[in-house]
């Protein structure tokens, strides 16, 4: 399956400033909430010239300029953008849809320029307030959303020492919007109902009320993982539940697991984030059964173990110019190359690093690695490469470091493989795209692998392991983990989203990415024959 | 790699696929879990609770419950009741193993309701006991089922539908394992509750059962008198190890507190190799009122460590 084109976290281009960076994700944020009332419109030939709009203009700068914020928003958009808004317009004549596009827009943007303030925050702010107040107003169908989004916003202004066009009573808007709620029918109470609820609670400061809402929500059967992670954002951002109290703490972590434990195809988590969750405590076991169910404990210790796996993942790039090459993890030598034992090392793929010109990775003397969910300000360099097997064969380099190691533990490998049974998740971890300050978690399928005890692979030094979802650029280099306790079980190298030849000798070909079993790389390191 | 062959125990059961991603889910459960898909280990599960009940249950919830607090989470079944004897031989058959269990479910209940420190003053001891419909319920459901089995019933859970019930699950059994066979690597039996007699039966009693690597019962009543008198000739309690269908251990997994198993739950005693203890009897704590259930013992951290080592993980 191809990634969604509309990823709100995916950059389009490099930017300068992480202002510019955050304000382009603001803008597909918006656009995609645009989308989606598009793709209920059933109109998605709209979507390609949504994406066409953000390829072709830095949104970033133009809002950075001062210039462009109203014009992107309103009427002003250029090409596919303003298509859609048209598009919108034209299917709801009142305006009332075009309304509530405009009012999330706005609040995204007063989000995203919420740590830098000055006059964006202020316009984006007031726009914002008066786009939901009209709502709230004048739609009774969007009444309660557009109610809690006042309330929030107040709640956000007054954190920014921002003013706004008039003040809210936070307890009697919410009580009254609780009232409104309570009125809905029994069979209507879905999620949305319920994450009304929670909203309304935090908005009263009832934390273990909202929390019981939260937890009937996460408990769901078939809960639409978009909405846990928009829901998520919500409380995160626009509510900062996380820094309201331990419990709402507590709350942010454990919506992300469960987040991160639902199917999905693409979790993309900030280094920051990840090293927020992998160094401090968990949230206490009574939440976690509250929120998660009774296996919530192991769900998050699980999610837990993932972030910590993911620290130990860095970018390898050209040391002087910071252009990313691809990915690396830090390995025990030994369970490589016996003669090193406890040392640390990094492995990736040999067309990342390698000293032999045909394989075209960089030499060893030019390569650094940072460890973004350590300390994005710190690269490693390398004294040397220990052992390298051509691209050709197992793709693979062992690189020693130079001087400190990271503070980061290396990754286990699994002695076995998982089941060919097109059941089995495989999470890829790395820096897609090579520019991208995140790391992104791919949650793939295995498809098939070369291993024991029915793999026939044409070479037995190299038994390949393939699964879904082709990756993007950058990963080259990753672990490729188990869904169970995130224990490497390949290394990835190589990605089709057309026509990847299949394994065990096939001339077939599909779509899939391919990794080398991280015990043929272990064989191969110890010198030995394989079986 | 190594195949696993479950079977399951008494009352009636989710669809075959449910219960088999059942077991698999809670044995994999936690950071001590065994992930056997993540580890490339293959499974069956022998699945017989079609042939004493109508249909699956589709309650698939109450099968993971921790709780015990319905019949169906203490694996029984609210409309089954205890056989009516023909034969004195049945009848000393029900009467002994109703005494049995039901001993062992009051004493459970008795030693629950000491508290954990007795020194400890100023703490109310919160102890939920199983109402007594529940207990009931499982006592008619396991007494009918291990009845049915053992007496070779003729019964008809369907309309269209009769078997001999012990030569109908014998059956699936000796397939299940027949398939298992041809699998690379061991090849591990673990049972559950009435389960383990199924495997014990096949292994010691039904000379085509191919053989296996390891057997595992768990909660199991092969310990009381009643049912081992009903597997002999071939048991005896000398010899009564299946040495010539288990190449490797036999792990025996129970609950002090379990009705099933807590009567008699050592086996090296009663199932000997030449008059020589070879079993691994292998005590865990469940917690709750409740301590048959597969889902608790799924989760024990002695079972699954027996177990990692049997598969070679």
């Amino acid at each position: 399956m191809a990634r969604d084109p509309l990823d709100p976290d995916q950059p389009t281009r490099g930017l300068d400033t992480e202002l510019a960076r955050r304000l382009r994700t603001f803008d597909a944020a918006s656009l995609l909430t645009a989308a989606d009332h598009i793709a209920k419109l059933d109109k998605r030939g709209a979507l390609a010239s949504v994406v066409d709009f953000l390829a072709k203009h830095d949104v970033g700068e133009m809002v950075n300029k001062g210039l462009q914020v109203q014009k992107v928003l309103d009427n002003g958009l250029a090409g596919g953008a303003s298509a859609l808004v048209e598009l919108v317009e034209e299917h709801d004549p009142s305006g009332k849809m075009a309304q509530a596009v405009r009012a999330r827009a706005w609040k995204e943007l007063a989000l995203k320029a919420s740590d830098v303030g000055g006059t964006i925050a202020q316009e984006a702010m007031t726009r914002a307030f008066n786009e939901y107040k009209s709502v709230y107003d004048m739609d009774p169908e969007r009444r309660v959303r557009a109610g809690l989004n006042l309330i929030g916003l107040s709640t956000l202004a007054a954190g920014m020492r921002l003013s706004l066009p008039e003040d809210i009573d936070r307890a009697r808007v919410a009580s009254g919007l609780l009232e409104d709620l309570n009125k809905t029918p029994q069979v209507q109470r879905g999620p949305e109902f319920h994450a009304s609820r929670a909203e309304a609670f935090v908005a009263l400061r009832d934390i273990d009320r909202a929390q019981a809402e939260i937890a009937t929500i996460v408990q769901t059967p078939a809960l639409n993982v978009e909405m846990l992670g928009a829901f998520t954002n919500q409380l995160k951002n626009l509510w900062k539940l996380a820094e309201l109290s331990e419990q709402g703490s507590g709350i942010i972590k454990t919506l992300t697991a469960a987040r991160v434990a639902q199917d999905f195809t693409t979790a993309k988590l900030p280094a920051d984030v990840i090293k927020e969750l992998a160094t401090t405590p968990s949230p206490p076991t009574s939440q976690l059964e509250a929120i998660l169910g009774p296996d919530g404990p192991q769900t998050y210790d699980w999610f837990k173990l993932g972030m910590e796996t993911s620290q130990s993942v860095g970018v390898v790039r050209i040391s002087g110019v910071n252009k990313r090459v691809g990915t690396g993890f830090i390995v025990r030598g030994g369970d490589i190359i016996p003669s090193l034992g406890d040392e640390l090392c990094v492995m990736t793929n040999s067309h990342v690093v390698s000293d032999v010109a045909e394989d075209e990775g960089i030499s060893a003397d030019e390569a650094e690695i940072v460890f973004d969910a350590i300390d994005k300000a710190k690269p490693y360099r390398f004294s040397q490469i220990e052992r390298s097997w051509r691209r050709t064969h197992l793709d693979t380099t062992v690189l020693r470091f130079q001087g400190a190691v990271p503070p980061a533990s290396p990754l286990g490998f699994a002695k076995n493989l998982p089941l060919r049974d097109g059941k089995q998740r495989v999470y890829v971890i790395g820096y897609p795209n090579g520019g991208d300050l995140s790391i992104s978690l791919h949650n793939n399928i295995l498809l098939d692998h070369e291993g024991p005890s029915e793999g026939t692979p044409p070479d037995k030094s190299v038994c390949r392991v393939q699964y879904s979802t082709p990756t993007e650029h950058g990963n080259s280099g990753s672990p490729v983990c188990n869904g169970h306790n995130w224990k490497v079980i390949a290394l990835h190298h190589a990605g089709d989203e057309h026509a990847m030849r299949r394994l065990n000798g096939r001339d077939d070909t599909w779509p899939a990415n391919e990794g080398i079993w991280i015990q043929s790389i272990c064989t191969a390191g110890r010198g030995e024959t394989p079986e | 790699m190594a195949h696993v062959t479950f079977i399951h125990g008494i009352g009636n059961k989710p669809s075959a696929d449910s219960l088999h991603q059942i077991w698999m889910r809670n044995l994999a459960s936690g950071s001590d879990g065994i992930d056997l898909g993540a580890e490339g280990i293959t499974s069956s599960m022998v699945y017989w609770a079609d042939v004493l009940y109508p249909e699956p249950d589709t309650n698939v919830a109450a099968y993971e419950s921790l709780g015990g607090m319905t019949p169906k989470e203490v694996d029984a079944d609210g409309q089954t009741r205890t056989p009516l004897s023909s034969t004195s031989e049945e009848a000393s058959f029900l009467s002994g193993l109703a005494l049995k269990i039901g001993g062992t479910l009051a004493a459970a209940e008795a030693v629950e309701s000491i508290p954990p420190n007795r020194n400890l003053e100023g703490l109310p001891y919160e102890r939920v006991p199983l109402p007594w419909p529940i207990k009931k319920a499982f006592l008619e459901t396991f007494l009918r089922d291990v009845h049915h089995y053992l007496f070779n019933v003729r019964f008809s859970p369907r309309s269209d539908t009769t078997y001999h019930v012990q030569d109908e699950i014998r059956r699936r059994f000796v397939d299940a394992l027949e398939v298992g066979n041809k699998k690379p690597g061991p090849h591990i039996v673990v049972s559950h509750s009435m389960g383990t007699v199924v495997a014990y039966d096949c292994l010691k009693r039904v000379k085509k059962t191919k053989g296996v690597d390891a057997l595992v019962t768990i909660g199991s009543p092969l310990g009381l008198d009643e049912i081992q008198d009903k597997l002999r000739p071939e048991w005896t309690r000398p010899n009564g190890f299946p040495t010539e269908k288990i190449a490797g251990a036999w792990v025996n997994i129970f609950d002090r507190l379990d009705p099933v198993a807590g009567f008699d739950p050592f086996f090296a005693n009663d199932f000997q190799v030449e008059g020589k203890a070879r079993i691994d009897d292998v005590e865990v704590s469940n917690s709750g009122a409740w301590r048959h259930s597969i889902v608790k013992y799924l989760r024990a951290a002695p079972l699954r460590s027996k177990l990692s080592v049997l598969l070679g993980v």
